[in-house]
């Protein structure tokens, strides 16, 4: 979506039209989910926070200025704080629950049993990916600054700029951030017992790991 | 260093190809949707009302010194509580709102086929209503006064067009059409869209048995037509009737 639809949604969505929320919430639904659940590795936290977030960016959509920051962005952002929260509190506590919204609104709730079994698919399909489960392992072990830097970088696939926006920090200082990172990622691959080696084997059989046993 | 520097950049690299899982939540997707969309908390709070009257915060700081932007966040404060509290169109924005929200809400299958039933778009309808000064709510008595004679099934009449040829209101959208009314349904032609077609059919007739239950919203549409809405208890559009200015009244066709 470009950045001029995306503000005409915006200021749409702030005039009180839930339609211009709907497109902004379908354009990003998936990203933020996507983001989330890379960052915490579990499907049902990641539902309940991209609950939170696309509630909160609703709630707080008026008090939004729109100063060349997407909005995207500042979905990001509010996801970053709330994963932040979540991994230092070692839980996630919704101020809202989907079930209290659906309450509230007076809607006519679908069968519950679609919601679980689509999460237990989720969890199931999330299980196929042993190499990235093992990688997010390691990375969540880094400290929060260098978990969000190197998330974005190379779970979102975001640019340096566009990371140094979401998290309101200077582009030199994302390098920096993220040269770290890698260097304690790196070193906390190398550091892993031989038994967990061949669950990790592309990070281990690689030229990388190869060169560094043969200095 | 050199080496090390090598090192970081295929350690990069092979992080930047790491196969990413990929998992779509479709059906948390839709009810978080219709939960926020539909949600009484999407209706402006009176801080953000103002907030919208008064404009950008930033812009509003170069031309007018902070006094007069308290002085008039004051007064702003005053005159919204005020007219919040006393307009008799608050019930009527709500259910128009809340119906607004739901079918937004809708999946696209959904959605045409509420559009093809009721013989107008919803939507734009339901955002006329929001837009127009002189909304407001029926009672069941006051909707039945208004159709005595088939209350809420089909509205249709035959009768003379100011060209002088019969106009049969078949409810197919053409008069829709013809009448300049752009809310002309799209043809329902896929198994899935027959499928939603005969689901809305099957709760709209439901929701008609239990009419008395229903909310009534009436308004003057842009066209200075009188369009009086019917909103079921979980906030769907049940009728929507349109009285033409030359006397021809649209609406749904019978269940």
């Amino acid at each position: 979506m470009d950045l001029q639809r995306e503000k005409e949604l915006v200021e749409r969505a702030r005039g009180d039209d839930p339609d211009a929320f709907g497109a902004l919430f379908d354009e990003y639904y998936q990203k933020i989910f996507g983001y989330i659940l890379k960052r915490t590795g579990v499907v049902a936290v990641a539902e309940d926070i991209v609950s939170e977030v696309f509630y909160k960016a609703q709630k707080g959509l008026w008090r939004f200025a729109w100063q060349n920051v997407p909005f995207s962005a500042w979905l990001y952002r509010i996801a970053t704080n709330e994963i932040n929260g979540y991994f230092r509190k070692g839980t996630f506590r919704r101020s809202v629950s989907l079930d209290a919204l659906i309450e509230g609104s007076d809607f006519e709730v679908a069968d519950a049993n679609d919601l679980i079994h689509e999460l237990e698919h989720a969890e199931r399909e999330l299980e196929q990916h042993a190499l990235f489960l093992a990688v997010r392992k390691e990375i969540a072990k880094l400290p929060e600054k260098y978990q969000e830097v190197v998330a974005l970088r190379f779970f979102e696939n975001k640019k340096v700029g566009d990371i140094a926006v979401i998290l309101n920090k200077k582009e030199g200082t994302i390098k920096s951030l993220l040269s770290r990172a890698v260097e304690q990622l790196r070193n906390s691959f190398s550091d892993r017992p031989a038994s967990e080696q061949t669950q990790m084997q592309p990070f281990y059989s690689s030229s990388v790991m190869d060169g560094e046993r043969s200095l | 260093m050199k080496k090390e520097n090598i090192k970081q950049k295929e350690y990069i690299k092979q992080l930047e190809n790491l196969e990413l899982p990929e998992i779509e939540t479709p059906a948390h997707k839709r009810q978080l949707r219709i939960a926020l969309l539909s949600a009484p908390r999407f209706t402006q709070s009176r801080a953000r009302r103002l907030w919208n009257a008064m404009g950008n915060a930033s812009s509003m700081k170069k031309i007018i010194p902070i006094g007069a932007i308290a002085l008039v966040a004051v007064v702003a404060l005053v005159v919204g509580v005020g007219f919040q509290g006393i307009t008799p169109r608050a019930d009527a924005q709500q259910v128009t709102r809340l119906s607004l929200a739901t079918v937004s809400a809708l999946p696209a299958e959904d959605s045409s086929a509420l559009t093809a039933i009721l013989n107008a778009d919803p939507a734009t309808i339901l955002k006329e209503a929001q837009n127009a000064s002189d909304l407001t709510t029926l009672t069941y008595d006051q909707f039945v006064a208004l159709y005595p004679q088939d209350g809420y099934t089909a509205i249709g009449v035959t009768q003379a067009n100011p060209a002088g040829a019969s106009t049969s209101v078949a409810f197919t959208g053409t008069l829709a059409s013809s009448t300049g009314i752009a809310r002309t349904p799209t043809p329902i032609t896929t198994p899935a869209a027959l499928q939603a077609m005969a689901t809305i059919k099957a709760k709209i007739a439901v929701e008609q048995a239990a009419l008395k239950t229903a909310k009534f919203l009436q308004f003057t549409d842009p066209q200075g037509e009188k369009v009086t809405i019917a909103v079921g208890s979980d906030n769907m559009p049940i009728s929507i009737n349109i009285t033409l200015t030359n006397g021809l009244r649209v609406g749904q066709q019978a269940l």
